[in-house]
């Protein structure tokens, strides 16, 4: 050993080295049996003191070795006790350095020999790793059964692993974006670092927070993404599946610890030996272990043939229309629970009814007193604002769903060995956070319909003049006070006599009813439905569009469709824009007030004579512009003494959707007006027709009617 | 002070609100009761039966109300100015009942409750607690939650969804 050694152990250094050393032996003694949270830790600070001592090659070179041990612990290719002592070993060697580099420190002079057993140290080091170089394949495959999945040690209480899931999942989905678009673009090399750091980001909290199994598949998944950013493959094929399966199992995992937090088990979710595997080789191991779904959740079986692989391009979104959220990147953002987030919500929206019942007060509206006039105005003005910040809180872009969408309309492209492209605009288009959650499944649903069973086999396609790639393109947009959102497909369409057909062997509707094109189209919605030939496990089982409209029923919302035979089918779905405040009409029967939701409402008329017609003496019928539908008087439907029995006199509100119009009879319409909808209750929730309560201006109650549920009572009575 | 606290409450599970329907006079425990108002403007919420009156706005808040009288099979009677809300606390639901006025609070001790004498299949007691006696008045001590269940409302709303299948 050379001079140079007692250069590097220069004084500076000497203090620094010796708590390492303190800390690293200290952590060794206590440590017990497996701990590889320890070990790794240790295996960091041997690390440090390996930069620290950097300028000493052997310094450098037993660090290193040390901290080799550990990473073979860790990933599985070396033996607990193994690791264990090489890095004990390295620690005493260090501490023999230190002494000496102490001594000469104080002497200035002395020969600093480099103890014998150094080298038998690097070595036995190097020796264990060629060693199992040697094994080779057959090491390998017996490495393979051995490979024990670490454990994770989820601790309920810490406040850290709710960070890391929300952490880990916009590192993964920002992954997946960039995954997707490398796909598309093979040499982008921004996304494979995106990519890689987003499984770094979360290898490096993983392992920090003790969740050894998330951080090995981590970790295997970083070193895949490195091969792939030195050019030891490009992203294509089984590679690229295997990144995609990476990305999914890391979800799956984050997933159960979020469960975990709320109390649920943690497990490590099966195939996770084999995904460990497929990372490291994989071309080797050439492609999925058979038969087993790499993503549970979605149940979608990687194809193995490479040929039949195809793609889903992602046309990259529209330049974004100037909005209000652009400003928001600028700003900093915070964290906030969601349960202060909805009581100042509450509390706002009580201001409103307060403020309300202030203003509409006759002795405050009568004042002539012009500061009291003023005052109250200004606290209108106020409340308002406060209203519209307090809604905008909730308020998040569709972006997220649609770019999830992008992901599903890939998976199932594959799997169904049709080209669809998927492209959508407006996903700056703000909702409430409740609605976005809860469209999020009917609109992946509609969606799966559209690859399924919409878009035809490319040889279908090509027959039949149109472009390979089936599209699918969704949009969103305000209009009129609800957001649109439109899902449209250029394939097959519908097939009205198909559909018609199924709905007189359901009994639905009569062979010989007469329906417009429309109508048979919504028979679509009605449960049990499904004109698929096979059931396939991605649908078809009848039970998805039923429960696809209820959903959209419970957001106080509607959903048309529209289609041409062979030329392609447009569901168009329209929602409210806030849950807790609508526009409603206040309509009268007799003495009561009931509300209408605005949005439920397709028009409103004053029957004329002629209109009005009866059927079987029973049954009312109201003729508008040549459409009949069915008229139902509310003040029988509700048992109320004393209203308008003439109908000329009264008002016809027209609700429904296309194809299932009906009328119902009030007595008349007396304004409209934003209501802030209180829940009645569970003794109430079952009823059919009331969907909530409304507390007035003049702190009455008002019952707000449920179009589509008044309809339902309507006609079966 | 914490035993001054206890002590109060156990003071409290004797103590009866009492109050009146037609001639007869019932109690309920203190201790579930929330508040008690005068009966004011109740909106009908249609389809329920005759008991149910409608909901109100406790403050923000939308609650039903439920006809005590109608409940108990008696005959219906206009609201007066002595008609009252008796606010009651459920648990899982606050609840309101119309009653024909509201009498006192009383303390009832134990020995002064005798069970509920049966009247034969056709009267179900089990919504009563016992029979007080108190400054020589015959209260009927009510069990409030077994007497306004919301599971039995809900049983109703069920009926009637099910009765339109």
């Amino acid at each position: 050993m050379t001079d140079d050694t007692v250069a590097i152990y220069a004084s500076e250094i000497i203090d620094e080295l010796e708590m390492l050393l303190e800390l690293s032996a200290g952590l060794l003694e206590q440590m017990d049996g497996s701990d590889t949270h320890t070990l790794s830790v240790v295996g960091d600070l041997m690390g440090k003191i390996g930069l620290l001592t950097a300028e000493s090659g052997e310094s450098a070179a037993m660090a290193e070795t040390a901290e080799a041990a550990v990473a073979g612990v860790l990933d599985g290719t070396k033996q607990f006790a193994a690791g264990a002592t090489i890095i004990n070993d390295s620690i005493k060697w260090f501490e023999k350095q230190l002494e000496r580099a102490r001594a000469v420190a104080e002497q200035q002079q002395g020969d600093i020999r480099s103890p014998q057993d150094s080298d038998d140290i690097t070595k036995g080091g190097a020796a264990v790793r060629s060693g199992e170089r040697e094994l080779g394949k057959s090491g390998r495959a017996r490495n393979r059964s051995e490979n024990t999945i670490p454990g994770a040690a989820i601790d309920v209480n810490n406040p850290e692993l709710r960070d890391f899931v929300s952490e880990s999942r916009e590192y993964l989905h920002a992954a997946e974006m960039a995954l997707l678009e490398l796909e598309k673009t093979p040499g982008k090399i921004e996304c494979v670092d995106e990519i890689f750091r987003g499984f770094h980001n979360i290898k490096g909290i993983a392992g920090f927070l003790g969740l050894h199994d998330v951080q090995a598949v981590a970790h295997e998944a970083e070193s895949f993404m490195d091969r792939v950013r030195c050019g030891e493959f490009r992203l294509k094929g089984s590679a690229a599946l295997a990144a995609f399966s990476a990305l999914d199992f890391l979800k799956d995992m984050v997933d159960r610890v979020d469960k975990a937090i709320s109390g649920a088990e943690y497990g490590t979710p099966a195939g996770y030996v084999e995904l460990i595997d497929w990372l490291k080789s994989p071309e080797t191991t050439g492609g999925a272990p058979a038969g087993r779904p790499i993503n549970p959740k979605d149940g979608a079986l990687i194809n193995k043939d490479e040929k039949s692989f195809i793609e889903a391009s992602v046309q990259p979104p529209t330049a974004p229309k100037e909005s209000k959220t652009n400003g928001a990147k600028a700003d900093g953002m915070v964290k906030v629970s969601t349960t202060r987030l909805d009581n100042l919500i509450d509390a706002v929206g009580e201001l409103v009814i307060a403020n309300a019942m202030v203003t509409q007060e006759p002795e405050i509206c009568r004042t002539k007193n012009p500061r009291l006039s003023r005052n109250v105005s200004q606290l209108g003005k106020i409340t308002r604002e406060l209203q519209e910040l307090a809604m905008s809180m909730r308020m998040v872009s569709l972006r997220q769903t649609f770019q999830k969408l992008t992901r599903v309309v890939r998976d199932l492209s594959v799997k169904c060995g049709v080209p669809v492209e998927m492209t959508y605009e407006g996903e700056e288009t703000e909702l409430d956070r409740n609605v976005v959650e809860e469209i999020s499944s009917p609109l992946v649903h509609m969606v799966r319909n559209s690859v399924d069973h919409g878009i035809e086999s490319r040889e279908e396609r090509i027959a039949r003049g149109k472009p390979e790639k089936g599209r699918i393109h969704m949009s969103a947009s305000h209009e009129s006070g609800s957001v649109v959102i439109r899902i449209t497909d250029d394939g097959r369409g519908l097939d009205r006599d198909a559909i018609l057909a199924k709905a007189v062997s359901l009994k639905l509707v009569s062979p010989d009813a007469l329906l417009t094109d429309r109508e048979v189209y919504n028979l679509i919605f009605h449960a049990g439905f499904s004109t698929a030939k096979e059931v396939t496990d991605v649908s078809g089982r009848g039970v998805g569009m039923d429960v696809v409209r209820k959903s959209i029923d419970a957001l106080r919302g509607r959903v048309d469709i529209d289609s041409e035979y062979a030329a392609g089918t447009t569901f168009t779905i329209s929602l409210p824009l806030t849950l807790a405040i609508i526009d409603g009409m206040v309509v009268t029967v007799a003495e009561e007030q009931y509300i209408i939701p605005t949005i439920s409402i397709v028009e409103s008329v004053r029957p004329a004579a002629g209109q009005i017609n009866t059927v079987v003496s029973k049954g009312e019928m109201l003729t508008v512009r040549g459409e009949s539908m069915p008229l139902f008087r509310l003040c029988e439907m509700f048992n109320v003494r004393g209203a308008k029995t003439d109908a000329r006199d009264a008002l016809a509100v027209i609700v429904g959707s296309n194809g299932s119009r009906c009328a119902i009879l009030v007595d008349d319409l007396i304004g409209q007006q934003q209501v802030v909808i209180k829940s009645l209750g569970k003794t109430f929730d079952r009823l059919d027709g009331v969907s909530g309560g409304a507390i007035m201006g003049d702190g009455r109650v008002a019952i707000i009617l449920d179009a589509t549920g008044l309809a339902r009572l309507a006609k079966s009575n | 002070m914490a035993i001054a606290a206890m002590d109060i409450n156990i003071r409290k599970l004797s103590k009866y609100l009492t109050f009146r329907l037609g001639s007869e006079e019932y109690g309920l425990e203190i201790m579930k009761v929330r508040e008690i108002i005068g009966v004011m403007e109740i909106t009908r919420v249609p389809r329920m039966p005759e008991f149910v009156r409608g909901v109100i706005n406790l403050r923000g808040k939308v609650i039903p109300v439920v006809d005590l009288r109608l409940k108990f099979g008696m005959a219906a009677r206009e609201d007066t100015v002595e008609t009252c809300i008796i606010v009651v606390d459920l648990g899982d639901l606050i609840m309101g009942v119309v009653v024909d006025n509201v009498s006192e609070v009383m303390d009832i001790p134990e020995d002064s409750i005798e069970e509920t004498p049966s009247f034969g299949v056709r009267i179900n007691t089990e919504f009563i607690l016992g029979i007080g006696k108190a400054k020589g008045k015959v209260i009927i001590l009510l069990d409030i939650h077994k007497a306004l269940t919301a599971d039995e409302l809900s049983i109703l709303s069920e009926n009637s969804y099910n009765i339109r299948k």
